[in-house]
């Protein structure tokens, strides 16, 4: 019913893998900029890859400062 | 085409001409030149009186017309002369006022309405004024050109064209074909982002802003309309569509735009209203580029183009949109492209003019974008706004921000349109930094919550620290048990990094318990034994806790698990010390990133998530709000929520860590508002935190119970949206800082609150929409589009939070942690790398000044038929009737695809859902009048103290209709039938409201087109808003029609132009021809139907004698029916003695010359048949009356025929017989009697043509009544129908759809 405008994180097109200094991972949008302290480190690829790839990388949600 | 005058004030239908005159001006001669200017244009010469309501044109003579010049002192209130108001009846629509001190500069202002002139005639009017006042200067009459048309060829040439809405021309049937198809689903409103909510009627005052693009950014412009084969026009309209939609008001945008309408020479020169308006819908769905959209512009306008010829007021008519006086129909947003004329001329010996523009102060649109090509390049204008609507500041960004849009666009034109800059440096650095500004306060060092907590209790040992249902601990109590109890956890080697189930009641105790895994360590997991156990269960398996902490009664109340158990209750932690523990004692040291708690949040969808947020998040939120609120050990809180809700999170560590005193609500008590208002006066409480669902009903405990004796200093909301007009109650009877009310906006991902704004009354009383303040110091709050990029305030987006309280993300999930935790793209312009940001899926948007006001979740909003609606709004309106105590109102859908708004509300005192609707309906815009109000007991809570939307019951629409007196008349019988229909009920009553039993706007559009359909009538949407019930309406239509359900000739469906030869319908015995209501929903609707009813009845005969012979009686009814239809061919059909009557009149009609192409008899025998049957009595009539309603003797079960028991069954039955007084009764028993009389006297004669016969099978009483008795009276065929009915029911809805089915072929068979 809603006729909100879609969410960049939810729509097609294509994604990254942006990692940060902490490993913390970010699913981004593809179009958007890469912002400072991020690479991307997968994609650019669709949403559900991307996704995938978060889930088989990313195994620890402790930052490495806070490890 | 003669426009109806304008009923009120209509200062925005004028056009204002302003002319400076520099040079010395000859007062006289301007008079005559006025005076020829009328002469030659017929336009400023006509005036519009009316005649019964109808407007008729009435050109006047020059003379009788000669313009009077008002005059006032230059500076003279020119905008009070623009407002100025005409009396188009008596008054020609031209008023010229001149404004001078007698020097050399003089102002004339020329006001023409817009009957007489468009924008257009401008420029006749100034050159002729020019020419008449060279002329008259000179002692000369001018020559002005003789027009060979006038503006009335115009319309009459118009209407040859077009035709009329009854008779249009192929011409006008295409292009209405075209608007039809273009415009079909147009959403009925623009949702711009006004800066005040829309009123129910717009005031139409105005103002204006500039509009400029520059010379290089047109000639870019031109460059792109040259090479894809569209227009600069075209490109600013793609541009002000792009504009729209990234302002929030969807994707599918309706414009406005004048065209000239002046398609040839002859009316090039005229002054007079040729303009049109036509509809330009653009498609900017779909991401488009801006040279994509430009192509779809391009098919749009040039479509519209070729089917401008039908006037905008008839497009109206014929699409029927809704209509509202808040605003203008089809579209509320205009384009006029206008170029600009030459601005300066000579009038004559050294008097030059020039043409300029006059603010009129009005707008009749909400925006209106006027501009125009510059002869030396760019593109100049104005954007007019209703100043009821907007600011002038958000008026100027729009202006702004389209600017800046189509300079990139112009530039670039294959970026996509989302994506075009609106805003400039300054703005998104505003919108993105200073608003976000924190404090200067600087970030203390990280600590954990445990140093902050020790802290205290080393500063407040013997300070009571928790007080339970009597019981109390203080600091060095509680510190020695969460102590002991903490090193037995560090014993069995849980420590940071570890998480410990809490389940626990509320309770002393459950302090204890986290306050002892924070020593230890670990991470508590709230399992509150109220939550249901499958809830629980999912909970232990999901986070994997190392122990469960518990008591001995809960550890039962528990899901199965193979944990380690501890017990607070047990004995097994005496054996430890009660000193604090330091790093050694613990598994390791512990950090303040070390994770606090794991809080379960619930999505819209999938499972449910751990949180886990850390003890620095925690601890920062505290130190980053401690300058607003100033908390210290005087302070007692309630621990009020159940602690696996976060708002617990604040109301515990509050307390704790400020050495101030925590008040464990027990769980029956928080369930009480009355109980817990006790508490808080008994407790002396001072800080409460709440829900604001919890808080109305706390409300209404506390209005229950004035001056009862708090301490509160400040209440503090989260969880869900306050609707900030419903604390107007509240502040009634208290002060506004004592306590202070605090609304804090907030998520669990990042840690309690968000944002912090202090109310007071005035900021309650003006405020509708959620105001939630400014983000805490050490957060941020962006309000992105769904490019990321900052939207323009007053502009709806998503809201981000980046900053110190972001959780670490959601335990296990790493991919939907990577989803919703985000880069912050920002994130460099605070000095910060490699940050995140959390989106929330909450929709806000910033006020001008940086306020932030939130419009719930983005996967939640609610629109309805394309108007947002704001539930907090229609529940802080019935929260505000007397009746009320508190109210919730959602959207349902319990019919897939018909979405309802519903109202919840817990009466104060008796009431009825009809009398809140009812004060809904005088307090809010119709689409956001509930269709359902539904009295509860109480509001549904979750645990958390939130409304339970779940388990708000569906509304019981149809255990709503009420019993009720029968209907008056057949029509309100149809009436309750129709509103059943179109509600989809089984029944309506007569004082039904049909928006009480669901009705909405939509489907009240579908009744008055039912109520048409059925009954002929014309029912205008606004009548069923006025008269919603099936009596009203009834009462309506009468007063409209002035019938009377008695008279002789009753109008079941009355003829409307174009209809076919009505049917008419003769009474039976009992008199009154009611019982026919059923043929109107089973004849075509272009078939009128008309009953004749027994003369003497009705008040209209009732003086008169009864007839003294049929003959006489059949003649009457002729004479009536041929007011109706003066020429054959007739249709009439009888029942019972009306069929006998039926023949005679068909003899009459023969005799009269005239033709009879229809007689129906239904189960009616030849009059001399009664002649053997005994002399009529009174019981006879009354059993005639129980006829006409289809009941039997037997209805009477026994009882006498008496006029009582008689009205019994009828009212039993909810027959409209049963509600006739006495007095019309008993005028009908003596009608029945003269009539019968009369039958038993009449000698039929022959009718020449067929009759149509109708058979009543059931229960025949004399076999030898057969259609073949006839015979003798008919010259053609006799086709007989045998009905399945008895002879008493054939009037029964479902006999008479049969019969009314073979009526409808007979009369297809005859228009062939």
């Amino acid at each position: 019913m809603s006729d909100a405008p879609a969410n960049p994180f939810d729509g097609d097109g294509d994604f990254l893998v942006l990692v940060n200094a902490e490993g913390q991972h970010s699913l981004w949008p593809g179009f958007a900029a890469v912002p400072e302290g991020w690479t991307a480190a997968h994609g650019p690829c669709a949403r559900q890859t991307a996704l995938d790839w978060i889930t088989e990388h990313w195994t620890d949600l402790t930052p490495a400062s806070a490890q | 085409m003669v426009h109806a005058p304008p009923r009120r004030p209509q200062p925005h239908l004028q056009h204002p001409l302003v002319l400076t005159l520099t040079g010395p001006l000859d007062h006289d001669a301007l008079r005559l030149a006025l005076s020829d200017l009328t002469h030659a244009h017929e336009t400023l010469r006509t005036v519009y009186p009316a005649t019964d309501n109808e407007p008729y044109q009435r050109i006047l003579t020059a003379d009788e017309a000669s313009p009077r010049l008002h005059t006032a002192p230059a500076g003279g209130d020119l905008t009070e002369a623009v407002r100025h108001c005409f009396d188009l009846a008596a008054e020609p629509p031209l008023r010229a006022t001149l404004f001078s001190d007698g020097g050399d500069r003089h102002t004339l202002l020329l006001l023409l309405h817009h009957i007489a002139g468009d924008g257009a005639s401008t420029t006749p009017l100034a050159c002729d004024l020019a020419a008449a006042y060279a002329a008259r200067a000179a002692g000369r009459a001018p020559e002005l050109r003789r027009r060979t048309v006038q503006y009335a060829d115009h319309t009459a040439w118009q209407q040859d064209l077009l035709g009329t809405a009854d008779e249009p021309t192929p011409l006008a049937a295409r292009q209405l074909e075209h608007w039809k198809r273009t415009l079909a689903g147009l959403p009925d409103q623009l949702e711009l982002p006004t800066d005040r909510p829309r009123p129910a009627v717009a005031s139409y005052e105005g103002d204006t802003v500039p509009f400029h693009l520059d010379a290089t950014a047109h000639a870019a412009l031109e460059r792109l309309a040259r090479t894809t084969g569209t227009s600069v026009f075209m490109a600013v309209q793609a541009a002000l569509a792009a504009l729209l939609t990234r302002y929030g008001c969807g994707t599918d945008i309706p414009l406005g735009t004048p065209v000239a309408g002046r398609d040839d020479d002859t009316t090039a020169d005229l002054v007079g209203f040729f303009v049109n308006t036509l509809v330009l819908r653009t498609d900017v769905s779909g991401a488009p580029t801006f040279r994509t959209l430009l192509d779809r512009v391009r098919a749009t306008t040039i479509a519209a183009y070729e089917h401008a010829d039908l006037p905008f007021d008839r497009l109206v008519e014929e699409l029927n949109p809704p209509r509202s006086l808040a605003r203008h129909p089809l579209f509320q947003v205009m384009l006029a492209w206008q170029s600009v004329p030459d601005a300066e001329f000579a009038m004559g010996e050294g008097l030059t003019a020039r043409i300029g523009a006059v603010p009129s102060g009005t707008a009749k649109f909400d925006l209106t974008l006027n501009a125009g090509e510059q002869p030396g390049g760019g593109i100049s204008g104005f954007l007019e706004f209703r100043t009821d609507l907007f600011d002038a500041g958000t008026a100027t960004r729009l202006s702004a921000h389209l600017t800046r849009l189509l300079t990139a666009a112009a530039a670039d034109p294959d970026t996509p349109v989302g994506r075009l800059p609106l805003l400039d440096d300054e703005e998104l650095h505003r919108s993105v930094v200073e608003w976000n500004a924190g404090t200067t306060t600087p970030t203390p060092s990280k600590q954990t919550l445990v140093e902050l907590y020790e802290d205290a209790a080393r500063r407040h040992p013997g300070r009571t620290a928790v007080t339970c249902d009597g019981t109390s601990l203080t600091y060095a109590a509680l510190s020695d048990r969460a102590n002991r109890l903490a090193r037995l956890l560090a014993a069995r080697g849980i420590g940071p990094g570890s998480i410990v189930a809490l389940a626990l009641p509320r309770s002393p105790e459950l302090v204890v318990g986290l306050l002892a895994a924070a020593k230890a360590g670990a991470a508590y997991l709230p399992m509150d034994p109220d939550y249901p156990a499958d809830r629980l269960a999912y909970m232990l398996q999901d986070a994997a806790p190392a122990a469960v902490v518990t008591d001995t009664a809960t550890a039962a109340r528990i899901p199965a698990h193979d944990l380690p158990v501890v017990l607070v209750d047990g004995t097994e932690a005496d054996a430890y010390a009660p000193t604090d523990l330091t790093d050694d004692d613990r598994t390791r040291a512990q950090r303040p990133g070390d994770v606090a708690y794991v809080i379960y949040t619930s999505g819209s969808t999938g499972r449910p998530k751990g949180v886990p947020v850390t003890h620095h998040n925690v601890a920062r939120l505290f130190s980053a709000t401690d300058h607003w609120f100033g908390f210290d050990e005087s302070d007692v809180w309630t621990l009020f929520h159940s602690y696996a809700f976060d708002f617990s999170v604040w109301e515990m560590w509050g307390a704790l860590l400020h050495g101030g005193r925590l008040v464990v609500v027990p769980h029956l008590v928080s369930r009480d508002p009355a109980a817990f208002l006790r508490l808080l006066e008994e407790e002396r409480v001072t800080v409460l935190n709440q829900t604001p669902s919890a808080f109305y009903q706390l409300m209404a405990a506390d209005k229950d119970r004035p001056g009862t004796e708090l301490a509160l200093r400040y209440v503090v909301f989260g969880g869900e949206a306050l609707e900030l007009g419903r604390l107007d109650d509240w502040y009634a009877r208290h002060a506004e800082d004592a306590p202070t009310l605090v609304n804090m906006y907030g998520i669990t991902e990042t840690t309690v609150h968000v944002s912090y704004i202090a109310l007071d009354r005035a900021s309650a009383a003006a405020g509708t929409s959620s105001t939630i303040g400014v983000n805490i110091p050490d957060l941020r709050v962006y309000v992105l589009d769904e490019h990321l990029q900052p939207v323009p305030p007053g502009v709806t987006g998503e809201m981000y939070v980046a900053g110190e309280g972001l959780a670490r993300g959601y335990l296990g999930r790493h991919a939907l942690t990577a989803e919703r935790f985000v880069a912050d793209p920002f994130a460099h312009l605070f000095g910060e790398r490699g940050s995140r940001m959390y989106r929330s899926g909450d929709l806000a948007r910033r006020r001008p000044d940086g306020t932030l006001e939130y419009f719930g979740r983005a996967d939640h909003q609610v629109k309805i038929r394309g108007f947002r609606i704001e539930l907090g709004e229609i529940e802080a309106v019935l929260a505000d009737h007397p009746d009320v105590a508190d109210a919730a109102v959602v959207v349902r859908e319990d019919t897939p695809g018909d979405k309802r708004l519903v109202a919840y509300a817990v009466p104060a005192r008796e009431t009825t859902p009809a009398r809140l609707r009812e004060h809904a309906g005088t307090e809010l815009p119709l689409h956001m009048v509930p269709s359902a109000v539904v009295l509860l007991d109480r509001l549904p809570l979750t645990a958390n103290g939130k409304l339970d939307r779940k388990a708000l019951p569906a509304p019981d629409l149809a255990g709503a209709v009420t019993e009720g007196r029968a209907p008056r008349g057949p029509r309100e019988e149809q009436l309750c039938a129709i509103f059943a229909d179109v509600l989809g009920l089984p029944r309506v009553g007569v004082d039904d409201n049909f928006f009480d039993l669901g009705g909405h706007s939509l489907l009240a559009v579908r009744l008055a087109g039912r109520v048409k359909a059925a009954l002929g009538a014309d029912v205008g949407i606004g009548t069923v808003f006025q008269a919603p019930t099936p009596a009203a309406l009834d009462a309506a239509l009468d007063a409209a029609e002035g019938t009377d359900a008695l008279d002789v000739l009753l109008p079941l469906r009355p003829a409307n132009a174009g209809d076919k030869a009505p049917l008419y319908c003769v009474h039976p015995a009992g008199g009154l021809s009611w019982c026919y209501a059923g043929l109107i929903r089973h004849l075509p609707a272009d078939v009128p139907i008309y009953g004749l009813q027994a003369q003497g009845v009705g008040p209209a005969t009732a003086a008169e004698p009864l007839p003294r012979t049929l003959e006489e009686l059949a003649a009457h009814y002729v004479d009536r029916l041929r007011e109706i239809q003066p020429h054959g061919p007739y249709r009439l059909m009888g029942w019972s003695t009306g069929g006998i009557i039926a023949q005679a009149m068909a003899t009459r009609l023969q005799d009269l010359g005239a033709e009879v192409e229809l007689l129906a008899i239904l189960d009616a025998y030849p009059a001399e048949g009664f002649r053997e049957l005994p002399v009529p009595d009174q019981a006879e009539a009354l059993e005639a009356l129980l006829a006409m309603g289809g009941y039997g003797p037997d209805s009477l079960e026994g009882k006498p025929f008496e006029l009582a028991h008689v009205t019994e069954v009828l009212r039993r039955e909810g027959s409209p017989l049963a509600s006739l007084d006495d007095a019309t009764i008993e005028a009908l028993n003596r009608t029945y009697i003269n009539t019968n009389l009369l039958v038993r006297s009449f000698d039929h004669r022959v009718f020449d043509g067929d009759v149509l016969f109708f058979r009543a099978t059931v229960d025949t009483i004399d076999d030898t009544l057969t259609p073949e008795t006839w015979t003798p009276y008919v010259t053609g065929r006799i086709d007989n129908t045998n009905v399945a009915c008895s002879h008493k029911d054939m009037t029964l809805p479902e006999p008479i759809a049969h019969i009314a089915g073979v009526i409808a072929d007979r009369l297809q068979n005859l228009e062939n």
